[in-house]
């Protein structure tokens, strides 16, 4: 694969991956930059074509990782405390909600729902994240309560 | 959760329209590549600099005693250090970029290499000022000498109460700032890899 046709696949899944862990669409398109300047850098040396979704959500994720040192400037709106009452009417407003109650769970759980809510499979999630099968199994089956009992909370599901 | 699809669909909708075509994210990528050359001539063009003001020092002053020499040149020595392991350290910060390891893993080498960043920071400016301490008191030697007893008294208190200075307050200063931002990073890394056992 080209890095060209790298990019053109995967960039959306990428994107929604940052936006799921920053919730800031220019933040999340800096860190779309900085992944794919990663995967430019390393492609030369990467043999495993079969692989290359794991691969490229695994830059992805540590990217979002490394965000860190820039985390005191973003915005993140505390959940569910802060956020509105009113239940979201429209699409757009529905995406957002949903995009908001992800951006308000802990670092990792932003970063596994995102890649389950991109249909990664659970194996390629715990070789992304760096733990068992099982593990991560039980992770994926507590994030989703807690993301339903968020959106519960403010009416939406 | 049985909407679970529906959420799916709902996260799909995120519009992604207006994120850089293949061939724009090319030219980003070359630009980034550029920029990062950029940094690394220009810190070797301050080397080079130095190196020049080192040369026109000892052209220029004609000493008496070896040790003006030597304090110049400990004193350059200082600055030169500096400057290549800052280089060294933008070499080494802007190759911060994972490796392509799963993300715990990445966290770990993480926090290594914040913590091995810092103790470097921590050596190299105690060396510095050390350096420098040592360079002023050599060059300031000779100028010592000549006066008479109490100009020599005066000025021999000065540059010490000046090396002490330097190395007791703007030393630790300096050290306090580089920690609190690092201490900052390694705390917040932690946490995170601490979400992950």
């Amino acid at each position: 694969m080209t890095f060209e046709e790298i990019y053109i696949q995967y960039s959306p899944k990428v994107y929604r991956l940052c936006m799921g862990y920053v919730n800031d669409p220019d933040q999340a398109k800096d860190l779309v930059q900085d992944t794919f300047i990663q995967v430019w850098d390393y492609l030369p040396g990467f043999r495993n074509e079969s692989g290359v979704g794991t691969w490229v959500f695994t830059i992805a994720t540590n990217t979002c990782l490394r965000q860190l040192k820039k985390e005191k400037k973003q915005v993140r709106t505390e959940m569910p405390l802060q956020l509105e009452e009113k239940p979201a009417d429209t699409m757009d407003e529905q995406v957002a909600f949903l995009y908001k109650c992800i951006a308000s769970l802990e670092e990792n759980e932003r970063l596994i729902i995102s890649l389950v809510l991109e249909e990664v499979p659970q194996k390629q999630i715990a070789d992304i994240i760096g733990i068992s099968e099982g593990n991560i199994r039980v992770r994926i089956h507590r994030i989703k309560e807690k993301l339903s009992s968020i959106m519960k909370y403010h009416g939406q599901l | 959760m049985d909407n679970f699809d529906d959420l799916k669909k709902l996260w799909q909708q995120m519009p992604a329209s207006d994120l850089p075509s293949a061939q724009e994210m090319n030219q980003k990528v070359h630009t980034y590549q550029r920029k990062m050359k950029q940094k690394y001539i220009i810190s070797i063009a301050y080397l080079a600099a130095t190196f020049i003001f080192i040369g026109i020092i000892g052209y220029f002053i004609e000493p008496v005693y070896a040790t003006t020499r030597i304090g110049v040149v400990i004193i350059m020595g200082g600055i030169v250090m500096v400057i290549i392991s800052q280089s060294k350290l933008i070499s080494l910060l802007s190759n911060e970029k994972s490796e392509v390891t799963d993300s715990r893993q990445y966290l770990q080498q993480m926090i290594v290499y914040r913590k091995n960043l810092q103790r470097i920071q921590t050596t190299m400016m105690s060396f510095y000022f050390l350096l420098l301490s040592i360079g002023l008191g050599l060059y300031m030697f000779e100028f010592i000498m000549r006066m008479g007893m109490i100009p020599r008294i005066i000025t021999a208190s000065v540059t010490a109460i000046w090396i002490a200075f330097n190395w007791f307050y703007i030393r630790p200063k300096q050290i306090a700032k580089h920690q609190s931002k690092t201490n900052e990073m390694i705390t917040q890394l932690e946490k995170v890899c601490g979400q992950f056992e």
